[in-house]
């Protein structure tokens, strides 16, 4: 399964794309929102996992346009954040998310929650 | 230990080793920039070192966790919660410190765990 990792810390870049070829996924990653739109576009992923807080961009307003965007709308987009708060987490399955993976999170069950989140 | 994006290690473990090298070898500079935002924040009360100060610790509290210093985490996001929480105006440096020094032990926590 091809996953787009959207995400600006280098270090959970690299943890987070080794877990999850791990699991089995092909793993891009963007650094940043505009950057993340333009590989959703030219190389669409089967999954989004998408930081909460970047600069210029967050994660809420890169969701917002890929749900905007028919060609982009249907793909799964879960939340990679510290952000826990109730509020936090009903704004982002307001946007249309297709889950919540709170950080810290285990490098060894981030695959496993993916895929489960997306029900495979 | 200097990683460019060529050079990302695919097994995990591997990337484990080279996150965790890399926080334990940049954290105390991350706390003397805590400190410095501490100072920030406390006399410019308007200005951007709050948020700064707050966006700091996210990422600390992000981070820690996932490579193995759950404590770190745990002592970064309850630092960030007190820092946004806080009403406007300056901070209160002496409780910031406090805090960040409950940063550090946590450090030392789980190395000795």
């Amino acid at each position: 399964m091809k996953l787009l990792l959207v995400e600006d810390d280098p270090d959970i870049q690299l943890v987070a794309r080794a877990a999850l070829k791990r699991a089995g996924f092909t793993v891009a990653v963007a650094a940043n929102g505009p950057t993340a739109l333009d590989q959703l576009r030219s190389d669409p992923p089967e999954v989004v996992l998408l930081d909460w807080m970047m600069p210029d961009m967050d994660g809420p307003e890169v969701c917002r346009r890929l749900k905007a965007d028919p060609s982009t709308a249907d793909i799964p987009v879960i939340f990679l954040t510290a952000r826990s708060q109730q509020s936090e987490i009903a704004r982002g399955m307001a946007l249309g998310a297709a889950g919540y993976i709170v950080k810290p999170f285990d490098a060894l069950a981030l695959g496993r929650q993916v895929r489960e989140m997306l029900g495979r | 230990m200097d990683l460019t994006h060529e050079t990302h290690p695919d097994d995990l473990d591997t990337a484990l080793e080279h996150a965790r090298t890399r926080f334990l070898g940049t954290f105390g500079e991350t706390c003397d920039a805590v400190d410095q935002l501490i100072d920030a924040a406390q006399h410019d009360p308007a200005g951007p070192a709050r948020a700064q100060l707050a966006s700091v610790l996210h990422k600390v509290g992000g981070l820690g966790g996932s490579i193995g210093f759950p404590s770190v985490s745990g002592a970064a996001r309850e630092f960030e919660d007190v820092v946004r929480d806080a009403p406007p105006g300056p901070i209160d440096a002496a409780a910031a410190r406090l805090l960040l020094d409950a940063l550090r032990q946590a450090l030392r926590r789980d190395l000795a765990s």
